[in-house]
């Protein structure tokens, strides 16, 4: 179920980043990397999308020899529908609002 | 063999030991017709299981750690210590989160991951604040209700009582996310709620009728609804094994099957159970622990043997004698424990202190050494809890 209380900046960011490439599925630490965002933020962050049904959630099929097989994330149809709308009220706001968001950063930490 | 934990060892056993030594002396002083020596001599000798105890738990929790923990640095090992706290449905979470730890590689990016993690895994998202407003909001309601509407006499156990259900529900309602079905068996479950129902009826009947130190219905309040959490809501290390679960149920029938047996047969001669309260709860304690252990190969599930019996056994044996000690005092006008003369309410209060305190606080370190025997051959560092990644 969608909330129905503003979203707080960074989970703003957190969802626009996952929309950005709506079929990719990111990991945490590369979604702390690109936002400059906390793991302490971050991982509450994703829990809360994940319990609202706005995040899929998986493990990484096939993970190297020697290394743990990640946790994967993407937005959910209702996850999209809640960026679309975050987008929307982005451009709405203009740069007042523009400002307070976290930029992704996909380039410079990838 | 771990040599840090056979050097500390010691040291705790001396410092259980020493405690144990103290809480005695405080609980019954030496009186001035005492032999001071032999009073001494004989709080060091009955303190002997705890240290014994202490030592062993020392040991075997450190091994484990040992092991659990091996190869990982500072940071990790914190996320691991962080991520074993979590409930069950946030698992994935901390594997998740201990899987990223894993790629980070610079140290201090490691260590602001880790306490970052460290903190989510130690105070996760609720997911939706309201029930744990309205759980707050009902604790409140039921420990006010219990203070208005109870009479003056169940008053202060009815409070206690319901400050720590409503305490443990808030705890329950803020650490997770959704109700679950209780992890332990079935059997277990309704033996002990209806044990716990038993408890508080009967408790609250005689405390209707009899009079008692404020600070027992304190005490009886706030063991009976620790009791009813753990047996309502365990913790997870204390339900991996059936075993010792139905281990702990057969411990407890036995207890009272046999205060029972000790009842009838001191019917005729009139005389008090007195000792039958603590003997054989540390020789079933033991062998509870040590043939779960042994049976399981784990030190661990001897250990919730122990735990498991040590509940039920509380209850099922404190009910059993409240119902026993109020007949008894219809027939013979003495109490049940020692056969002195007093009022009806004493029984309670001696329920209390030796059923519910003493014979556990005294009987625990026997379980704890029965756990350490019964797993010998598998040794000690098998895990205390969980493995700390298991899904």
């Amino acid at each position: 179920m969608a909330r129905t209380r503003r979203p707080s900046a960074q989970t703003v960011a957190v969802v626009l980043a996952l929309a950005e490439a709506p079929t990719t599925w990111r990991y945490g630490y590369e979604l702390c990397r690109m936002l400059g965002v906390q793991a302490g933020s971050m991982y509450p962050i994703l829990i809360r999308l994940a319990d609202r049904g706005l995040l899929d959630t998986a493990w990484e099929p096939d993970a190297p020899v020697g290394r743990p097989r990640r946790h994967l994330y993407r937005l959910t149809g209702p996850g999209l529908e809640l960026a679309a709308a975050l987008d929307a009220s982005v451009a709405e706001s203009g740069p007042a609002i523009s400002r307070g968001l976290l930029r992704v950063r996909w380039e410079a930490g990838a | 063999m771990n040599r840090t934990a056979v050097a500390t060892a010691p040291l705790a056993a001396l410092a259980a030991g020493v405690g144990f030594m103290a809480l005695l002396a405080a609980a019954s002083p030496v009186t001035p017709e005492e032999n001071r020596a032999g009073y001494y001599m004989g709080v060091a000798i009955m303190s002997v299981p705890w240290a014994v105890a202490a030592g062993l738990i020392w040991y075997a929790a450190w091994r484990a750690g040992s092991v659990r923990l091996k190869g990982l640095d500072t940071p990790a090992r914190l996320l691991a210590i962080a991520v074993a706290t979590l409930p069950a449905e946030r698992h994935d979470w901390g594997e998740a989160m201990t899987a990223e730890l894993d790629q980070v590689t610079d140290r201090r990016s490691r260590w602001q991951f880790a306490l970052g993690c460290v903190r989510t895994a130690l105070f996760p998202p609720r997911g939706h604040r309201v029930p744990v407003l309205v759980v707050a909001a009902i604790a409140a309601a039921l420990v006010t209700a219990s203070g208005f509407l109870a009479g003056s006499a169940l008053r202060t156990f009815a409070v206690a009582f319901a400050a720590v259900v409503g305490a443990g529900a808030i705890g329950v309602a803020a650490r997770s996310r959704k109700l679950h079905r209780p992890a332990q068996t079935s059997l277990v479950l309704a033996v002990g709620l209806a044990a716990v129902i038993a408890c508080v009826v009967i408790a609250a009947y005689l405390r209707g009728k009899a009079t008692v130190d404020p600070i027992l219905d304190v005490l009886l309040g706030v063991l009976l609804a620790a009791c009813l959490w753990l047996i309502v809501a365990p913790p997870r290390s204390l339900t991996s094994s059936r075993i010792a679960q139905y281990a702990g149920l057969a411990a407890a029938l036995l207890l009272a099957a046999g205060l029972l047996t000790a009842i009838v047969a001191n019917e005729r001669s009139g005389e008090g159970v007195g000792f039958v309260l603590l003997l054989p709860q540390a020789a079933v304690y033991f062998l509870a622990a040590a043939v779960t252990a042994a049976f399981a190969r784990s030190f661990s599930a001897g250990l919730q043997a122990l735990v498991w019996s040590v509940v039920l056994s509380s209850l099922v044996t404190f009910a059993v004698f409240i119902v026993a000690a109020q007949i008894w005092y219809r027939e013979h006008g003495t109490l049940l424990l020692d056969a002195a003369s007093g009022p009806l309410g004493q029984n309670l209060g001696d329920a209390v202190i030796w059923i519910l305190i003493s014979a556990p606080l005294w009987a625990f370190p026997f379980g704890i050494i029965g756990a350490a025997l019964g797993s010998a051959r598998s040794h000690l560092h098998q895990p205390l809890t969980a493995p700390v990644t298991s899904r």
